[in-house]
C-alpha cells in the first residue's frame, strides 16, 4: 500500500532528524569543542577533558532528551488514541504533576535521594494513580469537557500536594532544590540517571506500542471497537500503566517537562492521514526531536542562568495549545451539542 | 444450504441495578431478517447489545448451537457485525479506511490483504459510497455517514448482522436501498436483526417482528400478525388504523390513545 511507503519515508526522515539533533546535542555546550574532538571524546580519546565533557556530561543529556521526548510523544499519541481526542496529552491531565508530587514527597521524606530507584518508583506510582483516576472520571464516553475538567482537577490536587511539600520543607535550601528540580531540566545528568529511567521507560514504551489496532478501531467509538473484538478494559489498563511508567520515569530524572506529548503527535498527525495506529512511531520520533532541539536551544539562549528546558517547552507549548484550541473551536462546539 | 441462526433463551440484562431486558426468548432461523420494534425505553438497544456480546447478560445466547459466551472476542467479531446508533467517527480517516476497519477481526498485522481489499470494495459498492472513498469521513453528511457505517459492518462479512436503527437519518431512497441490502444479506449469509422505528418500512422488508415493551418481548410473528391496531393501542398508546399496501401492512396513526403514557 502507498501508505506504508509514505510512512517509511516519514519515519526515516524523522529518525535522521533525531540523529542529527542528537549529534548537535553532543557538540553544543559552554566549552567549545571542535567536531573532531567531540567524536574522539565520545570514543574515549582526545584528552581527558574532552572525554569527560562528551561522555559524562553531554552524552547522558542527549540520551535523556531522546528517551524522554520519545516517551512523551508516544504517551501523547496513545492517550489521544484511547480517548479519541487530540487534546489528551499526558501533561494536560495531571500525570507529570502527579509524578512530580510523588517524587517530591519521596525526596522530602528522605526516602530517596536524587539517584535512587525509589524516586522513579514514587513518581510512577503517583502518575499511575492520576492517569487511572482520569480514565475512571472521564468514563466510557470521555466527553472532551469532562476529560479536561478532570485533568485540571487532578493537576491542581497534585500541585497543591507539591506546594505543601515545599511549604513543609525542612530548610530553604531543600525547598530551592525541589523548586529548581520541578522546573524540568536535563542539565548535569549522569549515566546513572539514564540507567534509572531506562528500564521503566522500556516497560512503558512496550505497553504503549501494543494497541495501535485498537486505537484505529476506536475511531468508531467504544461500542463498535468492542464489537470488532477488542477488549477495551485491557487496552485502557495497558495505556494507563504505560503512560504512567514512561512519564513517571522521565519526571523522576528530569523533572516536569510539558507539552511535548501534546505537540509532537499533533505535528505529525496530518502526515499519517490522521490514522491513530500509524501515528505512534512518528509521534515518538517527533517528541524525541522536539525535546532534543529544545534542550539545545536552552543551552544556546544567552542568559545568566541556563534556561531550564521545561520552562522553554512550556513557553512554546502553551501558546501552541492556545492556538490549537482556537483553530478547533468549531469542532468543540459540535462535540458538546 | 444451512445458514447460521441465532437464539436467545430467557435472556435478562440489568443496567445500574435496573432490569432493562427481562426473560427474552426467541430464535432467528438462518436466512431470516427480523425487526425489533417498541416504544422508547423498551430495552431494544440493550437487547441487541446483549446479542452482540457487548453487555453482560444472564440466560443463554447461542449462535448456531454455540454459546456466545464461549467465543473469544475476535472469533465473535468475525461472526457478528454490530452497527451501533449514531455513526460517530472520531478521526478524519478516509471512507475507504473506515470501511477497512471492518476487516480488523480478520487481520493481525497492520495492512489489508487481497481478500480484505475485495471485501472493502464490495461493501463500498453495495452501499453506494465508493464515489467518496478518498474523502475524509468527517466531511460527509449524516446520511452518507450512516451508509459508510453500514459499509464498515458489511466489510466484516459476518453471517450475523445486528443493527441499531440502520435507517435513521437516511432519505427515503436510501432507507429502501439499505433495507433491501440487509434483506439480501440475511438471505445469502445468515441473519439480520435490526432495531427499527419505521413500522411501515419494517413491515415491507422483514420476515418477523419482535415487539418489546418495558423490557419484555410482548409479541413475535409475521408483520401482518403483529402490527395490528390493537397492538398499537396496547404497546405504543397510539390509535391507528392498519391498511394493506402491496401485501404488507401500513399503520396509519390517528392520534394518541385514551390511556396515554
Amino acid at each position: 500500500m502507498a501508505n506504508w511507503r509514505a510512512d517509511a519515508w516519514l519515519i526515516a526522515g524523522l529518525a535522521i532528524l533525531v540523529l542529527v539533533l542528537f549529534c548537535g546535542s553532543l557538540a553544543v555546550g559552554p566549552v567549545v569543542l571542535a567536531p573532531g574532538t567531540v567524536v574522539a571524546g565520545l570514543f574515549g580519546g582526545g584528552g581527558e577533558a574532552a572525554r569527560i565533557i562528551v561522555q559524562e556530561i553531554r552524552l547522558p543529556r542527549a540520551l535523556l532528551s531522546v528517551m524522554i521526548g520519545g516517551s512523551l510523544g508516544l504517551s501523547g499519541a496513545a492517550l489521544q488514541g484511547l480517548l479519541r481526542n487530540p487534546l489528551a496529552a499526558p501533561d494536560l491531565f495531571g500525570a507529570p504533576a502527579a509524578a512530580s508530587f510523588g517524587a517530591v514527597v519521596a525526596i522530602s521524606l528522605g526516602v530517596a535521594d536524587a539517584l535512587s530507584f525509589a524516586l522513579p518508583v514514587a513518581a510512577i506510582a503517583a502518575a499511575l494513580v492520576s492517569v487511572a483516576l482520569l480514565v475512571v472520571v472521564a468514563g466510557p464516553r470521555s466527553s472532551l469537557l469532562v476529560v479536561i475538567l478532570a485533568g485540571l482537577a487532578i493537576s491542581s490536587l497534585a500541585g497543591a500536594g507539591t506546594a505543601l511539600a515545599l511549604n513543609l520543607a525542612p530548610n530553604p535550601f531543600a525547598a530551592l532544590e525541589i523548586a529548581f528540580w520541578l522546573l524540568g531540566s536535563l542539565e548535569d545528568r549522569s549515566m546513572q540517571h539514564v540507567l534509572i529511567a531506562l528500564p521503566f521507560m522500556a516497560v512503558g514504551v512496550a505497553l504503549l506500542a501494543w494497541d495501535g489496532r485498537a486505537f484505529r478501531a476506536l475511531t468508531l467509538g467504544e461500542e463498535a471497537a468492542a464489537s470488532l473484538g477488542f477488549n477495551l478494559a485491557r487496552v485502557r489498563l495497558r495505556v494507563v500503566s504505560g503512560v504512567a511508567a514512561a512519564v513517571g520515569a522521565g519526571v523522576a530524572v528530569a523533572g516536569s517537562i510539558g507539552f511535548i506529548g501534546l505537540v509532537a503527535p499533533h505535528l505529525v498527525r496530518p502526515l499519517v492521514g490522521h490514522d491513530p495506529a500509524r501515528l505512534m512511531l512518528p509521534a515518538a520520533l517527533a517528541g524525541a526531536a522536539l525535546l532534543t532541539a529544545a534542550d539545545i536551544a536552552a543551552r544556546l539562549i544567552p542568559a545568566q542562568e541556563e534556561i531550564k528546558v521545561g520552562v522553554l517547552t512550556a513557553l512554546i507549548g502553551a501558546p501552541f495549545f492556545i492556538w490549537l484550541i482556537f483553530s478547533r473551536r468549531r469542532d468543540f462546539a459540535e462535540d458538546e451539542r | 444450504m444451512n445458514l447460521p441462526g441465532l437464539a436467545a433463551r430467557d435472556v435478562s440484562v440489568s443496567l445500574g441495578g435496573r432490569r432493562v431486558v427481562e426473560g427474552a426468548t426467541f430464535a432467528v432461523e438462518g436466512g431470516e431478517f427480523v425487526a425489533i420494534v417498541g416504544p422508547n425505553g423498551a430495552g431494544k438497544t440493550t437487547l441487541i447489545r446483549a446479542l452482540a456480546g457487548l453487555v453482560p447478560a444472564v440466560g443463554e445466547i447461542t449462535l448456531d448451537e454455540v454459546a456466545l459466551s464461549s467465543l473469544a472476542p475476535q472469533e465473535r467479531a468475525r461472526l457478528i457485525g454490530y452497527l451501533p446508533q449514531g455513526h460517530v467517527f472520531h478521526w478524519p480517516l478516509t471512507v475507504a479506511e473506515v470501511v477497512g476497519l471492518g476487516r480488523l477481526p480478520h487481520t493481525h498485522g497492520a495492512g489489508l490483504g487481497e481478500i480484505d481489499r475485495s471485501a472493502v470494495e464490495l461493501a463500498l459498492t453495495e452501499t453506494g459510497t465508493a464515489a467518496y472513498r478518498d474523502r475524509a469521513v468527517t466531511s460527509l453528511s449524516g446520511g452518507e455517514r450512516a451508509r459508510v457505517a453500514l459499509a464498515r459492518v458489511l466489510a466484516t462479512e459476518a453471517p450475523i448482522i445486528l443493527a441499531d436503527e440502520p435507517t435513521a437519518s437516511l432519505d427515503p431512497h436510501y432507507q429502501i436501498a439499505i433495507m433491501a441490502m440487509l434483506r439480501r444479506h440475511a438471505e445469502a449469509f445468515g441473519v439480520v436483526v435490526a432495531v427499527l422505528h419505521d413500522l411501515a418500512l419494517a413491515a415491507r422488508f422483514v420476515d418477523r417482528v419482535l415487539v418489546m415493551d418495558s423490557g419484555r418481548i410482548v409479541a413475535d410473528g409475521a408483520p401482518r400478525e403483529v402490527l395490528t391496531a390493537e397492538r398499537m393501542r396496547t404497546t405504543f398508546a397510539v390509535e391507528a388504523t392498519v391498511i394493506e399496501v402491496s401485501g404488507s401492512p401500513v399503520i396509519v396513526p390517528l392520534g394518541l390513545s385514551d390511556k396515554s403514557r
